[in-house]
């Protein structure tokens, strides 16, 4: 079964952000993944705006930007979607 | 072939959660610290020292920075290159709002933590002063190190760290004491007699030559690093207690000057 | 019974204002902020990126110490304002006992310079890397100037000058040594320049402390030093006492690597710690000079921080807004800025603030008299790390 854009997006951030205590599908696509689920913080928010520019072209210009699309992985993943559709 | 060191278990006593951003030094210096530190609310201040800091994120960063031309690198790396990342970790996980500092001196860096940590052991008398020391280091760093004009390249450089709970008060299950740590010039030191002590631990690679056969050479055992003579202590105290010592000393330091530390039975 | 009060009896600085405190003061009297283009580093950010940069070369900088031009920025600049602050306190270096000394650059902006040879496999000149380590600044610099000490260097990101002096003023108050050197130096540099970058916390216009429109800070260079002795030492040697250190506090907000909790709990322990050292309540302060680095964080927990401590906040003031945030040098560049505004009774402003972050509460924007005695100078860091230092104006008792 080819992967969906979101399970491509969570192996990446993963891997980025070296979670190694967790396997992939025990990751809720639609939890929370800042503050509570994995626990994400401020510096992670920066590595995944570099990650999303250099793999996705999406270009944030500040921190705030990001926050709401960082919601769950499915939102960054409709956020990807949305961008390609208007590019 | 590349010099090996067998890494603890760190997952013992560092929650996986926290480990994934960890560089060597923190993994290190964070475990080493864990393992003293029996309750956190009795540690007044943190003091670290350093040489180096986070030499493996430092070198990713200043690499990376010129590989990909300045654009879209990634601040990680670039936050663990502040020395203080050891002591700043230790606060956030301990919850310690006290006094927190970073020696970083090359080779008298341990001297001049250990320098602070009695101070601060002496102003805050009735509490305990934690005091880690380390210093990481990655292949491609020691390749650096070993074209270095700088003279100690006779023994391998590897990583090394120790932690201390320091109070002035002496508390029940304190062993050991520290009776003078100095920095004495090579004549000053020369002048000394090892032999009041049960045992000398030498973490000096400049010294050999001037030492008697039955110092431990630690470093030979260990590598050496900038702190090495803070995990010399470490072994020190150890070893002392194994074979019942009442005193010993650790050498540390380099060419220009020894790090002269003496510890006594409590 | 001596006097053990410590006291300052020398200071030298430089700056994107000057290389001297003689040109630092005339720029904070005239409102000449020095953040601008970035002419000596060479960067692809040069453009976009306004920095507060010293405007000379190292070759310059070389020629003006007798230093080698490969010598790090940070100990050339260092050399400079140690030069004039022995010369302003009429000592040799031989006197100097003890050397406390705050970097975070260290010897990497010539490190950096060899990295594309490096990566490529060309010819590395492996010499420079001997200058990379902290602590090989602080051992220069005190063989340069032939001091009677080895140097210590502290290292704890932008606290690193402050905490320098306190290390300086608790080794005087326990009588280990009579006569101390303090104060930092930071230069620019790649590393730091896209190492701030990254953490998407630099405005790519001039900077804005304590403005709701605030973007994040502005980068600087410079370095400062301060000879501590104590008032005894002084007066028996017939030196000028330009002001003291009266109050010290060094404590962890606990929170995150590189944000500060929004309450400043760290920020405001570390106030309360030094005023409790200098024996004064938070009504003796007269004025503030803030961290203020502009960043949306550091401003708003600071702030939190002020009001928390102060039932009314003095005046208080962002000199980054003239000199950028020279990382490990700010609070040694502060604690000369604190000095100068104590001996001539003079308040410095906070360039470009026009909107307050809440309750109207505003920086100080305009060059103000007022008879100062004592001046609160925090300096906070990465890892958490807050400093707070008071300076006093000196009476004879």
């Amino acid at each position: 079964m080819a992967i969906t854009l979101a399970e491509e997006l969570r192996n990446k951030l993963l891997t980025r952000l070296n979670i190694q205590y967790i396997k992939p599908e025990e990751v809720d696509l639609d939890g929370p993944i800042f503050g509570i689920g994995l626990g994400l913080d401020s510096i992670d928010s920066l590595e995944l705006i570099i990650m999303l520019e250099q793999e996705y072209g999406i270009k944030f210009s500040n921190p705030d930007e990001a926050k709401e699309v960082f919601a769950s992985i499915n939102s960054i993943a409709k956020y990807i979607e949305s961008h390609k559709q208007n590019a | 072939m590349s010099p090996q060191m067998t890494d603890p278990d760190f997952s013992e006593l560092i929650d996986v959660r926290y480990m994934r951003r960890m560089s060597p030094l923190l993994l290190m210096g964070v475990y080493s610290a864990m393992k003293v530190i029996t309750d956190t609310d009795d540690v007044a201040s943190i003091i670290s020292g350093t040489g180096l800091g986070c030499i493996k994120d430092t070198y990713t960063f200043l690499t990376k920075l010129v590989e990909l031309d300045e654009q879209g690198v990634t601040p990680t790396a670039f936050i663990q290159s502040t020395h203080n990342t050891l002591a700043g970790t230790l606060g956030i996980l301990c919850k310690n709002h006290g006094y927190n500092i970073t020696w970083t001196q090359s080779y008298y860096t341990f001297y001049f933590a250990l320098r602070d940590a009695i101070r601060q052991s002496k102003l805050e008398a009735d509490k305990q002063h934690l005091l880690v020391a380390g210093d990481e280091m990655t292949d491609e760093v020691r390749q650096i190190i070993r074209q270095m004009p700088c003279g100690d390249n006779r023994i391998e450089w590897m990583p090394c760290s120790s932690a201390f709970l320091l109070s002035s008060a002496i508390k029940d299950d304190a062993d050991w004491m520290i009776q003078d740590s100095h920095l004495l010039t090579v004549s000053q030191f020369e002048q000394l007699n090892l032999k009041n002590f049960d045992c000398c631990i030498n973490a000096n690679s400049f010294l050999q030559q001037l030492l008697p056969d039955n110092v431990i050479q630690f470093n030979l055992r260990s590598g050496t690093h900038f702190t090495l003579d803070g995990a010399a202590l470490a072994y020190g105290i150890e070893v002392a207690n194994a074979k019942e010592w009442n005193s010993f000393c650790v050498l540390g330091g380099d060419q220009r000057r020894v790090h002269f530390l003496t510890v006594s039975k409590a | 019974m001596p006097d053990s009060r410590i006291a300052i009896t020398g200071i030298g600085i430089t700056s994107a204002l000057g290389m001297n405190v003689q040109e630092n003061l005339y720029s904070l009297r005239h409102g000449l902020c020095g953040i601008g283009r970035m002419d000596i580093l060479s960067s692809r950010h040069g453009e976009e990126l306004p920095v507060a940069e010293i405007n000379y070369t190292n070759q310059v900088l070389a020629r003006m110490t007798g230093l080698k031009p490969e010598t790090p920025r940070s100990v050339l600049l260092a050399a400079v304002s140690i030069r004039e602050c022995l010369d302003r306190a009429k000592l040799a270096g031989s006197d100097i006992e003890a050397f406390y000394y705050g970097t975070t650059v260290g010897g990497i902006d010539q490190s950096e310079k060899q990295v594309p040879a490096y990566l490529k496999g060309e010819s590395v000149d492996y010499q420079i890397f001997t200058t990379h380590d902290n602590g090989k600044s602080a051992e220069i610099l005190s063989a340069v100037f032939d001091m009677n000490c080895v140097g210590a260097t502290l290292s704890t990101a932008c606290s690193s000058a402050a905490n320098a002096i306190l290390s300086g003023a608790e080794e005087i108050k326990s009588g280990m040594a009579d006569t101390i050197l303090v104060g930092g130096a930071d230069g620019l540099s790649l590393f730091t320049l896209n190492g701030f970058n990254s953490l998407m916390i630099l405005d790519r216009k001039l900077c804005l402390p304590f403005d709701a429109e605030r973007q994040g800070l502005n980068l600087g260079e410079g370095s400062a030093f301060l000879i501590l002795e104590s008032v005894e030492h002084a007066l028996g040697r017939g030196a000028e006492i330009l002001a003291l250190v009266s109050g010290w506090g060094n404590t962890n907000d606990s929170h995150h690597q590189t944000a500060s909790s929004p309450e400043g709990i760290g920020a405001g322990l570390a106030m309360k710690k030094a005023l409790a050292k200098a024996n004064l309540s938070s009504a003796d302060i007269s004025h503030i000079n803030a961290h203020g680095t502009a960043t949306v964080n550091n401003d708003e927990s600071e702030l939190n921080a002020l009001s928390a401590v102060f039932d009314i906040i003095p005046p208080f003031t962002s000199t980054k807004s003239f000199t950028g945030h020279t990382l490990a040098a700010a609070g040694g560049l502060e604690a000369v800025f604190s000095v100068l505004s104590l001996q001539y009774g003079e308040m410095y402003p906070t360039l470009r603030f026009q909107n307050p972050i809440r309750d109207n509460i505003c920086p100080v924007t305009s060059l103000t008299y007022r008879n100062l005695q004592h001046i609160l100078s925090n300096s906070f860091g990465f890892g958490g790390n807050c400093t707070a230092l008071v300076f006093s104006k000196y009476c004879p008792s």
